[in-house]
């Protein structure tokens, strides 16, 4: 485990680079479903007569 | 091409991705899943350590972000030529998601040069090149910006996607065109992949999840985006 971590002495380059991949992917998919989510409501509420 | 402007009809794409999106945001975390795991456990590399695991997410990256700038020039070729409303759509919604790649690609292979070259950032060919996509990307998202009438717009930011394509070979060719501290092309060249098995499998898949994953978000931003043209449609109607 501690052999993971320490990245074979890389781990202040490995580790952030996985860490700026899971926030800036994880952001993008959290804004393109609120937008989703949004457009789905709004044209909902629309399209009632 | 009968079958492509079929798919380009708003309404048939939106059942057609509808059907489709469950089964590619599937695919797209599976892959994913598969390639971190067998990331994680790959060996370290005996020149490069532990720093081949930034290996796969900083390719896939790259790849994504130049597939997704051809995509864009290719919808705004289409948007161009027969003026069809779903291609620029689809041109407006990429352009965001390919920069995100592109920052991706540029920042791990920040963290991967220093410390394998020493160096955060270098202006050599390669990296000025993909620096450039970035801008490129930004640029079209702020030309769509800068315009009120959606028309003009698509027009404008097509024009520039298209000139920009030029740059897509300039970033693929430039390992060979110009001396450069990135190594060369090590798996799609003639004679098969340089790169050892247990490296090429995670690569593969992660890069296969970053392709789908582009796709899945880019259907569900045309989507998006045609759902916010129907309800404007539908307020204009109300107001008159």
């Amino acid at each position: 485990m501690s052999d993971l971590l320490a990245m074979g002495g890389y781990a202040a380059y490995v580790w952030p680079a996985y860490g700026v991949s899971v926030i800036l992917l994880g952001g993008a998919i959290a804004v393109t479903l609120r937008a989703y989510g949004r457009a789905k409501a709004r044209l909902a509420l629309l399209d009632k007569p | 091409m009968a079958s492509l402007f079929a798919f380009a009809n708003p309404k048939r794409f939106m059942d057609l991705s509808a059907a489709l999106l469950p089964w590619l945001a599937g695919v797209t975390a599976l892959s994913l899943g598969a390639g971190l795991v067998l990331g994680f456990i790959a060996p370290p590399d005996y020149q490069q350590g532990d720093t081949v695991k930034i290996m796969f997410l900083h390719v896939p990256a790259a790849w994504t972000a130049m597939m997704g700038y051809g995509l864009l020039a290719l919808a705004s070729l289409f948007g161009l030529v027969w003026r069809h409303p779903l291609s620029d759509v689809a041109a407006k919604t990429a352009a965001p998601l390919g920069a995100v790649f592109t920052l991706l690609g540029l920042i791990t292979g920040s963290l991967w040069g220093k410390p394998m070259w020493g160096a955060w950032w270098v202006w050599d060919a390669r990296l000025t090149s993909f620096l450039l996509l970035l801008f490129l990307y930004l640029g079209h998202i702020a030309l769509w910006n800068a315009f009120e009438d959606e028309t003009r717009a698509a027009r404008a930011a097509a024009i520039l996607a298209l000139v920009g394509a030029v740059n897509l070979p300039i970033i693929e060719f430039s390992v060979d065109w110009w001396t450069t501290l990135h190594q060369g092309e090590s798996i799609f060249r003639a004679g098969g992949p340089r790169i050892a098995g247990v490296f090429l499998w995670p690569l593969a898949l992660m890069g296969l999840g970053y392709t789908l994953l582009f796709a899945t978000l880019w259907t569900i931003r045309i989507r998006t985006e045609i759902l916010e043209r129907r309800a404007r449609s539908l307020l204009l109607e109300g107001a008159a």
